[in-house]
């Protein structure tokens, strides 16, 4: 690929929180909530993150957005170490990236105007002032949908889907040129998710922006991403274009959270299919081997005394399995 | 009007059921005559998004709604006994052992302060009158029945000593504690984890096939009702809009608003199946209705693209387009 | 008042034909009595005190007015004191003093308490955890030891007990401001505002103070009520307001000596400054009713 420059680049990212020791207790090793996290985001691409509860994505977002900072490793945008910015240069970074949350009705502060809130970034940054900025705020407010006559309501008088969009529109308001979306459909009515879905399609397509696309539903990432990542307890396990992640999983838990999801039809129903058996465990004190090997239905010996490392599959993706080979293809139906 | 199934098989009924929250002139119908018929053995989805009135069914079937909303009209028959008619004790001996209910959180619908075991066992001496050693004996049944790990452990743990998935098995034993004929699920899998929710979705298909126990699931989500349901029953805005067998319901939906509904929602199979360069995902205009705005007419009129004049004046009766298929529509399900 | 409104209709969910927020936030003040009942108590209050001079009958600080002691009823309505001044004029202009020792005492509470609850939740760490522990710490004395103190110190005069009185209180209001403000910068709106780039002061000033100060507003009405006691209370002890000043508490104090004799002495500030806590405390409920947020988002 001859691509250009990537809008962003994560380098071995890795995040650890110190535990709460007990009053008189021995302090107790830190969780790595992010383990070793590399990949990048392409300018005008869509990267989906998909994993459960507790797979370090939401703090893998606050890195992204520097929120947080990395314990090791390195975010660069445009070439910048974003964990080494100084303090004033953290709002010109600001400029370059945003984000867009889960849930629309905490994420809009109740008492300012949707206007206001609109205007806000553009203000903060000094992009616009007066008669200039309420105009371009009615701008932006067509752009997403909304028409200038609800700019002066507050967030509760709008719907969820209307809120969402005034979420957007404020991510907008800079210009960045890479949105971090954190669950940004999953409290919305179905009805209204396809809305939201395609306006973010249509903006990535007018502006060229790069998405970080974070989900638990697969259904959504499959249609807003180009390429797809997998995290499970921190670290990657997969990672590689959207379809064939999807269609073809190599790594055992891509196929078993694949297999997991409701079948779109009820003509695909397979009764008895493969359950990902037990939960997620808590992240302390993972052993020396593959942190999956617990569940895995194909682990061997090797898997738990050695951590994988990705290797690359099939020329397009990387795979943190040392059996990625074997692992058996989707039961027909469930993927095309 | 009311096309109900003949309840020769039937275990529960529900005719023409309106709720109302306010009073007088204000009252705002939170449900209007919301029909459906559920036969032994069988589960019949309630599908809708916020505001349709489904969990509002639920509670209504229950007897236990919110003290602001009241029953205007309508019965709810469960074998032949008309729930909506009996006393408040004849209520709570009926909860529990004759209908139970899995909820949606099950950390919040859980007392925290009580065991596993304890919270399992209460019911049973309530309802069935059995001494304390047999409840004991049978609480370790259930947990082995929901497929609980190491039971007898679990019983004297607490709540928050188990992850989501576990606890949502605790309350599904609990549901299932005095054998009920129906267990009412409302979002049973909706706060799990992709890999959980397949757990406990099989773990309900299961339960039926084993105990031949009806469930009414109450969900949102489209794909844990192409997994489960036998038959769906579609609400919006509070009234039910198609009623059809599963199958179909997803193959040849005749309301608008399904069609919408179903062509809305990405389809993992489609989006990676060959040559697809990122369908556009069709759009339902608009948002839901919120409960206080009165429609005189077909509550989706203002967001169907099929809409003529009579939509906007008068609301469709249900109508049979096909051997158990309903449809509330005057352009799709006209005489 | 007595229409019950139906929930239903405050569904201001939708955005979609709903009565304007401003109608909506007056139907449903008129709806909680007690904020009818002690808003129009403390109104009248208010206009009492502004308009002491106009209504006041007598001078209140004049002495020999009437008779010593003289009975309730006719001339005077709650009779005369020790002096013969007129008690009626005495409890009106006291109302200025009542009024006044609340505004400053809350202020100063308010003030210096939000700030420092406010600066310690939002700075957490260390710093805010040792703010807080010393708050704690003066959280444990009672208030009125702590004017005490205070007033021993500053020497006993009515502006030294309202300042005592406010700062005695600080502990109070920081410990609330905390608590509220812990509560909302974990929401995520106030990440967004990070994220968009708003500096700390920005994000303290316009996103977490617009929410933070509703439900200060009814912690400042209650502790209103708390600092017109503790004022009296100071007052009654000696360490207040200093005679002949018609303050309550004061008023109080020297008509204790004549109880037996003349209990009317005790009546007419005792009854106002019953009236006047009342209705503060009654103000500070509904306000606080109108602000739960569960009053307002009950939907179906």
């Amino acid at each position: 690929m001859n691509a250009p420059a990537p809008a962003l680049i994560l380098d071995a990212v890795s995040k650890e929180f110190a535990q709460r020791r007990s009053l008189f207790g021995r302090p107790a090793a830190p969780v790595r909530a992010v383990d070793t996290v590399s990949f990048v985001v392409n300018p005008g691409e869509t990267l989906g993150l998909v994993g459960e509860s507790g797979c370090g994505k939401s703090t893998l977002a606050r890195m992204i957005l520097r929120m947080t900072r990395p314990t090791t490793g390195h975010v660069l945008v445009e070439g910048k170490r974003v964990d080494a910015l100084l303090p004033s240069e953290v709002l010109a970074y600001r400029r370059q990236i945003q984000m867009i949350f889960q849930d629309p009705y905490a994420s809009l502060n109740p008492r300012i105007r949707a206007g206001d809130l609109i205007g806000e970034p553009m203000a903060i940054h000094g992009l616009a002032r007066g008669a200039e900025l309420e105009t371009r705020v009615a701008d932006l407010a067509a752009q997403v949908g909304l028409s200038a006559a609800m700019l002066g309501r507050y967030p509760h008088e709008f719907s969820g889907g209307q809120r969402q969009r005034i979420a957007i529109a404020r991510a907008l308001a800079v210009s960045p040129r890479i949105i971090v979306a954190d669950e940004p459909v999953s409290a919305l009515d179905v009805s209204v998710r396809a809305q939201v879905l395609n306006l973010m399609a249509d903006l990535q397509t007018s502006r060229g922006l790069s998405y970080v696309f974070i989900s638990h539903d697969i259904g959504t990432v499959a249609y807003l991403s180009h390429r797809v990542a997998v995290m499970y307890l921190g670290a990657i396990v997969e990672i590689g274009p959207a379809r064939d992640v999807l269609r073809r999983p190599r790594h055992p838990y891509t196929r078993l959270l694949l297999e997991a999801v409701p079948v779109a039809h009820p003509r695909l129903r397979v009764r008895r299919r493969e359950v990902l058996p037990g939960e997620v465990p808590n992240g302390v004190g993972l052993g020396a081997g593959c942190r999956f090997a617990p569940r895995c239905p194909m682990a061997q010996e090797r898997c738990r005394v050695e951590a994988p490392t990705p290797r690359a599959i099939d020329g397009t993706r990387l795979v943190a399995c040392h059996f990625a080979e074997d692992t058996p293809d989707l039961p027909k139906g469930l993927a095309a | 009007m009311a096309d109900v199934e003949s309840p020769m098989a039937g275990l529960l009924a529900v005719e023409d059921l309106t709720v109302a929250f306010g009073r007088g002139s204000s009252a705002a119908a939170a449900l209007r005559d919301v029909s459906f018929a559920l036969r032994r053995g069988e589960t019949l989805a309630l599908v809708g998004e916020s505001g349709s009135g489904k969990s509002l069914t639920a509670l209504s079937i229950m007897g236990l709604l919110p003290t602001e909303g009241q029953v205007s009209a309508g019965r709810v028959l469960l074998g032949g006994d008309d729930l909506l008619r009996k006393s408040r004790d004849d209520m709570i001996r009926t909860r529990g052992s004759r209908v139970s209910m899995v909820f949606q959180e099950p950390m919040t619908s859980l007392n925290p302060v009580l065991t596993i075991g304890r919270q399992l066992t209460e019911g049973l001496q309530f309802h069935r009158k059995v001494s304390r050693a047999a409840a004991d004996a049978r609480a370790l049944d259930l947990l082995r029945l929901v497929g609980m790990t190491n039971p007898e452990a679990r019983l004297k743990q607490y709540p928050h000593q188990l992850s989501g998935g576990m606890r949502q098995r605790v309350m599904i034993a609990m549901a299932l504690a005095c054998e009920p004929d129906l267990i009412i699920a409302d979002e049973p899998t909706t706060a799990l984890d992709v890999s959980i929710q397949a757990q406990i979705i099989d773990l309900l298909l299961d339960i039926k096939e084993r105990l031949g126990t009806s469930i009414l699931l109450i969900t949102h989500d489209l794909g844990v009702v192409a997994e489960m349901a036998d038959r769906i029953a579609v609400l919006y805005a509070g009234r039910v809009v198609e009623i059809a067998d599963c199958l179909q319901l997803f193959d040849a939906p005749r309301h608008p608003y399904t069609e919408g509904l179903l062509a809305a929602v990405p389809r993992l199979d489609l989006l990676v199946a060959d040559g697809a360069d990122r369908i556009r995902l069709a759009e339902l205009p608009g948002s839901v209705p919120s409960p206080g705005e009165r429609l005189s007419g077909c509550p989706f009129a203002p967001r169907c693209s099929l809409a003529i004049e009579r939509c906007s004046a008068e609301m469709p009766p249900m109508r049979t387009v096909a051997e158990g298929h309903t449809a509330a529509c005057w352009v799709r399900a006209a005489a | 008042m007595s229409t019950p409104i139906p929930i239903v209709a405050d569904t201001v969910d939708r955005g979609t034909g709903i009565a304007s927020p401003r109608r909506q936030l007056l139907r449903r003040m008129l709806r909680s009595r007690s904020l009818v009942i002690g808003g129009s108590i403390v109104l009248f209050v208010v206009l009492v005190a502004l308009l002491a001079p106009i209504i006041a009958p007598f001078d209140p600080d004049h002495i020999g007015t009437g008779r010593r002691l003289a009975v309730p009823g006719g001339k005077f309505l709650l009779g005369t004191d020790e002096f013969g001044r007129d008690i009626l004029s005495r409890v009106i202009f006291g109302a200025r003093y009542t009024l006044y020792i609340g505004l400053v005492a809350v202020g100063i509470g308010l003030v210096f308490g939000v700030a420092i609850g406010a600066a310690a939740a939002y700075a957490g760490g260390w710093f805010g955890g040792l703010l807080m522990r010393v708050m704690d710490l003066l959280y444990t004395f009672p208030d009125v030891l702590i004017a005490l103190g205070l007033v021993a110190f500053l020497g006993p005069n009515l502006t030294n007990a309202m300042i005592a009185v406010g700062l005695s209180a600080i502990p109070y209001y920081a410990r609330v401001t905390y608590a509220v403000v812990l509560s909302e910068r974990q929401k995520p709106y106030v990440d967004a505002a990070q994220v968009v780039g708003a500096s700390h002061i920005r994000v303290v000033v316009r996103h977490l103070m617009p929410n933070v100060l509703p439900p200060m507003i009814v912690v400042a009405s209650l502790g209103f009520s708390a600092a017109v006691l503790s004022a009296a209370a100071l007052s009654f002890l000696g360490l207040g307001a200093q005679p002949p000043m018609p303050e309550w508490g004061l008023m109080l104090s020297t008509g204790r000596n004549y109880i037996t004799r003349a209990p009317w002495l005790v009546v007419g500030p005792g009854v106002a400054i019953f009236v006047t806590v009342m209705a503060f405390n009654l103000f500070g409920d509904g306000v606080r009713d109108l602000l739960d947020p569960r009053q307002r988002q009950r939907t179906l």
